[in-house]
């Protein structure tokens, strides 16, 4: 009976602290076919950091997302959290993008984003199959506290 | 001997790639105008922790005929009046300080932001948070701004410069 207590302390612990990964996609409105995806895990409630990579390229870039917990029940979407993405890249661009995200999970939502050569990018979110299909090589999330970041600021 | 003159010459490396955000290579941009103000416990409050960081904020318009735009290399570095420079820390390593004002650091992060333009004719308002161990910082410097990709330049902000904003 102690054994089970422990193994079952041990593994609901190991799910509490390791998070759930949600994945997106992005859009940049051009006349290429320009197809980012990206990733975040939120293993604190308010705040994640970000992973992103543009299909085959090496142009990868990271950030953070912020959520709120006040929405307001008179809006229309008052189910869904604004949240506030910014990303840095490697090749100098920068991003923000406003997500609009259900409140319960985080994991079905949109967003707009903006580049500052003003540029406009359609977010949405996806599932696990679609992300790992398409960037099978180039994931590497685990050891995000340690790498240096792209943006500065 | 081969050993540590390869560790030093390493080590020489990366300190040079790390601090080539914060370099003093760069031009200076003129044509603009600043105020800033120290917010104080009547301005602040209870929203930031005030035993660490002194918060400033400051407001800047750009009076070039062309917009200047932000990199992911811009950093935000503060001068003191030895000469001495200190780059700021992240807004992330600043929200996992705060952790538990969870209220008041979000809305700092959602809310205060670098622009992604600076655009002619506007003010734009900027929040700056000094450390507390740094007495008396004289002026702000926003480093790797561009109008173009060509070139990088340096935006010098003094904080001494009080006004009504």
């Amino acid at each position: 009976m102690k054994k089970i207590f422990l193994l079952f302390s041990i593994i609901s612990i190991s799910m509490i602290t390791s998070g759930c990964n949600h994945y997106f996609k992005a859009e940049k409105i051009n006349g290429n076919n320009d197809i980012y995806y990206g990733v975040f895990n939120t293993r604190d409630k308010n705040q994640a950091d970000v992973k992103f990579y543009k299909k085959n390229s090496i142009i990868a870039c990271d950030g953070i997302i912020v959520f709120s917990n006040y929405p307001v029940i008179t809006d229309k979407n008052y189910k869904r959290i604004p949240g506030k993405m910014t990303l840095g890249c490697n090749d100098g661009t920068v991003m923000d993008v406003n997500w609009l995200v259900r409140r319960t999970d985080h994991t079905t939502g949109y967003g707009k984003g903006v580049d500052q050569y003003n540029n406009i990018y359609n977010f949405t979110s996806i599932g696990k199959y679609e992300f790992v299909k398409n960037i099978k090589n180039d994931y590497k999330f685990k050891d995000i506290d340690k790498t240096e970041k792209y943006l500065k600021y | 001997m081969k050993k540590l003159i390869i560790f030093s010459v390493l080590t020489i490396l990366t300190t040079g790639i790390a601090l080539k955000a914060f370099a003093n290579d760069r031009p200076v941009l003129g044509n603009f105008e600043t105020a800033s103000k120290k917010l104080d416990l009547q301005d602040a409050g209870k929203n930031y922790d005030l035993k660490n960081y002194t918060p400033y904020l400051i407001a800047v318009m750009n009076r070039n005929p062309a917009p200047i735009m932000i990199t992911a290399n811009t950093g935000i570095v503060f001068v003191s009046s030895d000469g001495t420079v200190t780059p700021s820390e992240s807004r992330r390593q600043f929200y996992l300080k705060n952790k538990k004002l969870l209220k008041n650091s979000n809305s700092m992060m959602s809310e205060y932001n670098l622009p992604l333009r600076f655009e002619p004719g506007k003010v734009y308002n900027i929040q700056v948070f000094a450390p507390a161990e740094l007495a008396n910082p004289v002026a702000v410097n926003i480093t790797n701004v561009t109008f173009d990709k060509k070139r990088m330049c340096d935006i010098n902000i003094p904080l001494n410069n009080v006004e009504e904003l």
